[in-house]
């Protein structure tokens, strides 16, 4: 039997409101701790910041945010990264050219694509 | 200057062990990873995102499709559907990453080469292990009539199907293994969710939980409380020692003691160790392998790396955290590959969702630094760990997962 399968993540599709396409570079530039610790956030706010889901992307947020948020998970990031890195995190994330979305939902429409695949 | 000595080398090195490599793959660094799960997807994608056309990344996975061990759970309660947790390697191969489809059998880790099922010799510079668990079976039995459904796919539907058919007076036993094994809350959840499941079916069933650890060994309060609401016959200090799928019978020890019990449906998770390249690369020291976590480079043999569950540290064996880990490798790796030193200071943060019916669960976080003294991770203290159940909590567990799977596999 045939399966479909979504090619991104339809299931949990959400229209974010930002865009960033990563640019494929040609050669390593060093990571510095910016870099590192926001790589941290992305496993709850998505790659680059940009939430796939209704939790806040963090790319339009500030270092205020970070302090202000209260939910538990996040509560618990204020012990372990300390400010200059909450600090670093921002820097880098707003270095990005994203762009912010008006229609979101043309934008993800990619969501709406799935492969067939065989039932294993 | 320090890239090109390193391509000599890997030049050098190569042509001495005589494989036959084209000058274009000696160009470029060719990192292979073995395993496209949580970890190894990460770490293959970042590796691509931040090294770009200087290196070549290679998946090798055995299985076309991944399915996520996270929220397998919730295919047993009617919740998810097995197919919303599959993953397609589509999003990486528009990275730039190559993935073939096959599964590695032997490694000369002299030569730098891995043989393939397919019957392929695939050369790498860096190798990359991430090829999760495997069990160590108190006896032989069938699986297919009792499940571990702890790698998810095929077995949770086995584990689904007979959960189903229980009927009132039956008894359901489930196992849980010694520490260390995957995702440490992840038993005490599924013992909740399956024995809410079948409360609200109306169907009285028996739950016996027979756990090989002294006692519950993470959200203590949240998962004791449940227990005991739904009636959960919670044994612990329970070993495994023989496993009948004929009678249907599990043996096991308590406090010195030998007993048996019968189930109509068995779930045994049995305890863990590393998967088998671990064992095939000769890199494991005991039954997981042992790195240096501020790159995941073995502590054995170079320019093998160990991320995920198959590696030792003092980090839960859990794909949040994974995938954290296929970052760090990925960094250290370049770094290593372009001559900068391994970053000194990285860290890595832990978060688990854990349902406990079909509208409540829990959350779990910790968030580790690295110390030089041990090469190991140390946690970070001073924060609460974990909260009770809650149906918010159960909410933030979609949108928590949705971000994590679309980091790791998009
Ligand atoms: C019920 C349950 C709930 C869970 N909940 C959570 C949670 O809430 N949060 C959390 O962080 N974690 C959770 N986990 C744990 C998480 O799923 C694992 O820790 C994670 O999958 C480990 O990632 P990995 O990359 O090490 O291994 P895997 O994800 O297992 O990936 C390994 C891959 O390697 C492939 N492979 C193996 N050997 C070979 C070979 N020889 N050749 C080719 N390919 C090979 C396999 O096919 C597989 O795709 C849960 C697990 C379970 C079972």
């Amino acid at each position: 039997m045939k399966v479909l399968i979504p090619v991104l993540i339809a299931s949990f599709a959400f229209a974010s409101k930002y865009y960033y396409k990563p640019k494929i570079p040609d050669k390593y530039t060093p990571n510095n701790y910016r870099v590192l610790a926001a790589a941290t956030c992305f496993q709850c706010h998505g790659s680059f910041g940009i939430s796939k889901t209704k939790w806040d992307s963090i790319i339009g947020e500030d270092v205020k945010d970070f302090y202000k948020n209260r939910h538990p998970i996040m509560k618990a990031q204020r012990y372990g990264f300390t400010k200059k890195e909450v600090i670093g995190i921002f820097d880098y994330l707003h270095s990005l050219k994203y762009k912010k979305i008006k229609d979101k939902y043309k934008k993800y429409k990619e969501y709406e694509e799935y492969e067939e695949h065989d039932e294993d | 200057m320090k890239r090109r000595d390193f391509l000599k080398i890997t030049a050098i090195t190569t042509a001495g062990s005589m494989i036959p490599i084209s000058l274009k793959a000696a160009q470029k660094a060719h990192i292979v990873i073995i395993g496209g799960g949580f970890s190894g997807a990460t770490c293959a994608k970042y590796l691509k995102l931040w090294g770009g056309r200087s290196i070549d990344v290679t998946i090798i996975e055995k299985n076309p499709l991944y399915t996520s061990p996270i929220l397998s759970n919730l295919v047993l309660n009617n919740i998810k559907n097995i197919n919303s947790l599959k993953f397609s390697y589509t999003g990486l191969i528009n990275y730039g990453i190559k993935i073939l489809n096959t599964t590695a059998i032997n490694f000369d880790t002299d030569k730098r080469v891995i043989y393939t099922e397919n019957g392929k010799k695939i050369r790498y510079d860096k190798l990359v292990l991430a090829p999760g668990i495997d069990f160590k079976f108190p006896n032989k039995y069938d699986i297919n009539k009792i499940p571990h459904a702890w790698i998810a796919g095929k077995q949770t539907l086995i584990l689904k199907k007979q959960i189903d058919s229980l009927r009132d007076g039956d008894t359901f036993i489930m196992s849980i293994p010694k520490k260390p094994y995957r995702c440490p809350p992840g038993p005490y959840e599924r013992a909740c969710v399956v024995a809410d499941y079948l409360r609200k079916k109306r169907v009285k069933v028996n739950v016996v939980v027979m756990d090989e650890n002294q006692d519950i060994i993470v959200e203590k309060k949240a998962f004791g409380s449940k227990f005991k609401e739904y009636g959960i016959d919670y044994r612990p200090s329970c070993k495994i020692i023989n496993v009948d799928d004929n009678k249907m019978e599990v043996t096991y020890s308590q406090f010195g003691y030998m007993e048996s019990i019968k189930g109509n449906v068995i779930n045994i998770i049995p305890n863990q160790k590393a998967a088998k390249p671990i064992f095939l690369a000769g890199v494991n020291d005991g039954d997981f392998a042992p790195v240096d976590t501020k790159s995941y480079e073995s502590l054995i043999k170079k320019d093998i790396y160990i991320i995920g569950d198959s590696h030792k540290s003092s980090q839960p064996k859990a794909g949040h955290i994974g995938n954290g880990e296929g970052k760090i490798c990925a960094d250290a790796i370049l770094r290593n590959l372009n001559g900068y030193p391994v970053f000194d200071n990285p860290k890595t943060n832990s978060a688990c969702y854990s349902p406990v019916s079909d509208n409540e669960a829990t959350w779990l976080t910790a968030i580790y630094r690295y110390d030089p003294t041990t090469k190991d991770m140390k946690i970070i203290k001073g924060y609460p760990k974990s909260g009770m159940p809650s149906k918010k909590n159960f909410v933030d567990m979609f949108y928590w997962a949705g971000n994590l799977f679309s980091d790791t596999f998009s």
